[in-house]
């Protein structure tokens, strides 16, 4: 939004397509573009296979986009100057969904937190002993913990050693790629907490990659919904919940079940038939025609565009844009 | 309704290298025949084990088990293999988790389905169990499912295998389906089907179903009764309705608050429960959720409190804070008053 401080993530149709063995192409992501504003929470929303993890991964630069650019701070993160490289991959982190498979087994705790620490080169010795033990108690963790191995850990310890990892370069931004989905419902929330208190005391703009609708709502001030590759609705989080206008958004948030048997009973849900079609070569006009509700002939010929119908609330529906307007 | 299922006092354990570890410690339960009973916990908890062990399928050893498993009044852990093998796919049927590995994907789709048929009616002509497959396919939403017959598990999408799983454990018409997180796999839209499914199947067959999952919201679109475990026993058990309006249990209380709802707007917090799940090869001596919980009593850390009925409903729970005594001296443990005092509010 013009007037407000420059975004300090944004992704500008951004592409990423991966070329398949016998010439077909897999569009994992098509095209999205969004801005996170510094210290706040995007959270990317969508099922298996949409796209998400791939759109997060081209972020913090580990796919080279093959479409469109990411911008951090205003630049450009292709073509960065070497500096400004490596500030960029110090600045942008990642934490993953899987936290058995994210930390390397033959090494201590304290070698995987400091890793980040040496490449960087920002401490050395006992300084940099001494910050592992901060990042340590950062997340919950105690000091003795930083000679143990991964496996000594329970999963929800694991992903605080995961979290520890990402926080150890002094980032501004961190990708989680759904940091909880492996975890246990009792753990999940402590897990959530920490992040949001990591946030509050350390200003992180976080983009928040997550299944979980119920948990995105509650931790991101700002929701896009992701469907095949691209995005289909984006909007503040409360209004989003209270009024999707993308077919397939309400047909997603009708989908879960409330933990409430009274409520949950009274509800409607929209069922949705089939499955998610492949994302190689996907088909024409709107990708999420085939199995839509309203779907006209217009859907099935011309791909609608992300438009803004409402203040900061934007949808990618030829229905929504011809009520609005 | 008589009950179909009736377990007393199970208890497995398996013998490892670095000791026993004892994942069912004296569970109770019953369901009834034409419910639907919900199994609620987290992994470990001993959900899984206690259903495997009502369809027998943990070998002993290295497992002990004692008590009593009884179907329809037979005792299901006297029984001899063959007499099992009557039992199993026959009358109960069961779902699993991950469709990807419960299929196998060298057989054709129909064929998997048709094997109970095949075993459990010897005598069954094969044109009548394609019949009878055809229709339960159709039954369980495959679309022309005359052509599926013939197809393998990998032509299937996430959502489909585990229809045909479903198709596969329904095929005898079982008096009681467990349904092992039938949708932990599963994106929500698919989820959705699914579920609804599983009732509407329920409801056309008059069969029982037994529902194992860790996520409070399925319990709630789903069940008619809930059991909620910890570290392997019950500590509630109750209508559903009863259970989500006045959870009596601290960690059923913490459990249904450390998920967000999505009814709910943002301004909610989220309880954490500090700690993790006791350590099942040393089972601690009193109450499993003892040590993380902000109201635990001298008695809970020594003592196992045995299930309290509470007032006027068919409602459990494993508390000592529901012992007469406690609640001379203590008060009612209220739902708000568990919400505020068990967990650390952020």
């Amino acid at each position: 939004m013009p007037g407000e401080t420059m975004p300090l993530v944004e992704s500008q149709n951004l592409e990423l397509h991966f070329r398949l063995p016998g010439g077909a192409t897999l569009k994992a992501v098509d095209g999205i573009s969004f801005a996170i504003p510094a210290g706040r929470t995007l959270g990317l929303v969508g099922e298996s296979g949409c796209g998400k993890t791939t759109a997060g991964r081209t972020l913090v630069g580990l796919y080279p986009p093959t479409g469109g650019k990411v911008l951090f701070r205003g630049k450009d993160t292709r073509t960065l100057s070497k500096s400004d490289r490596s500030a960029f991959t110090r600045h942008a982190q990642m934490i993953f969904q899987d936290p058995y498979s994210s930390l390397n087994p033959r090494m201590t705790v304290g070698d995987i937190v400091g890793e980040g620490i040496d490449i960087h080169r920002l401490s050395t010795g006992k300084q940099r002993m001494e910050r592992i033990w901060e990042l340590l108690s950062f997340v919950g963790l105690a000091k003795e913990h930083a000679n143990r191995f991964p496996h000594e850990f329970s999963g929800g310890q694991r992903q605080r050693i995961g979290i520890a990892r990402s926080l150890a370069v002094e980032p501004d931004f961190i990708v989680c790629d759904e940091p909880i989905s492996a975890l246990d419902v009792s753990i999940q929330s402590q897990i959530v907490n920490l992040l949001i208190s990591l946030q509050q005391r350390l200003g992180l703009t976080y983009l928040f990659i997550s299944h979980d609708l119920s948990m995105v709502k509650y931790i991101c001030e700002r929701v896009a919904v992701m469907y095949l590759g691209v995005i289909v609705e984006a909007a503040p989080s409360d209004e989003l919940y209270r009024e999707p206008l993308h077919p397939y958004t309400k047909a997603l948030l009708s989908a879960i079940p409330i933990a409430d048997p009274e409520k949950e009973r009274s509800r409607r849900r929209i069922l949705l038939t089939g499955d998610v079609p492949s994302p190689v070569d996907p088909p024409p006009g709107c990708r999420f025609a085939p199995r839509c509700p309203l779907a006209g002939k217009l859907c099935w010929d011309q791909s609608p565009t992300l438009r803004e119908v409402a203040s900061s609330h934007s949808v990618a529906c030829h229905f929504v844009c011809s009520e609005e307007t | 309704m008589g009950n179909l299922v009736e377990i007393e006092n199970l208890s497995v354990s398996f013998s490892t290298y670095g000791g026993s570890v004892h994942a069912v410690r004296g569970v109770s339960l019953t369901i009834r025949s034409g419910e639907c009973l919900a199994v609620v916990g987290e992994s470990g908890c001993g959900k899984s084990v206690t259903a495997q062990t009502l369809l027998r399928l943990i070998p002993t050893p290295p497992a002990q088990i004692s008590g009593r498993v009884r179907f329809e009044g037979a005792d299901l852990l006297g029984l001899t293999e063959r007499q099992m093998n009557a039992i199993r796919g026959d009358q109960i049927g069961m779902i699993f988790q991950d469709p990807m590995t419960s299929l196998n994907p060298t057989m054709q789709i129909g064929r998997q389905i048709t094997e109970g048929l095949r075993e459990h009616h010897p005598s069954m002509r094969k044109a009548e169990a394609k019949r009878r497959a055809i229709e339960v396919l159709a039954q369980v939403g495959i679309p022309e499912p005359e052509h599926q017959l013939k197809r393998y598990a990998y032509e299937f999408s996430g959502g489909m295998r585990q229809r045909a799983v479903i198709a596969m454990a329904i095929i005898c018409r079982p008096r009681l389906l467990i349904a092992d997180e039938p949708t932990t796999a599963l994106d929500v839209t698919t989820q959705a089907q699914i579920l609804e499914l599983i009732g509407r199947l329920k409801e056309e067959t008059g069969m029982a179903v037994m529902l194992i999952t860790h996520d409070m919201g399925v319990v709630s679109h789903m069940a008619e009764r809930i059991a909620v475990f910890y570290a392997g026993q019950v500590v509630e058990e109750g209508p559903a309705a009863e259970v989500f309006r006045r959870p009596s249990h601290p960690y059923t209380v913490a459990l249904l608050r450390s998920r967000p709802r999505l009814d709910l707007d943002r301004s909610q917090s989220l309880l954490s429960i500090p700690g993790t799940p006791p350590d099942l090869f040393a089972p601690p001596a009193g109450c499993g959720f003892a040590a993380r919980c902000g109201l635990a009593l001298k008695v809970c850390r020594t003592h196992q409190a045995p299930p309290f009925a509470l007032k006027d409903s068919h409602h459990s729970a494993a508390c000592w804070l529901h012992h007469p005594l406690a609640l001379a001296r203590h008060g009612e443990p209220t739902r708000e008053r568990l919400e505020q005092e068990v967990c650390h509010a952020r």
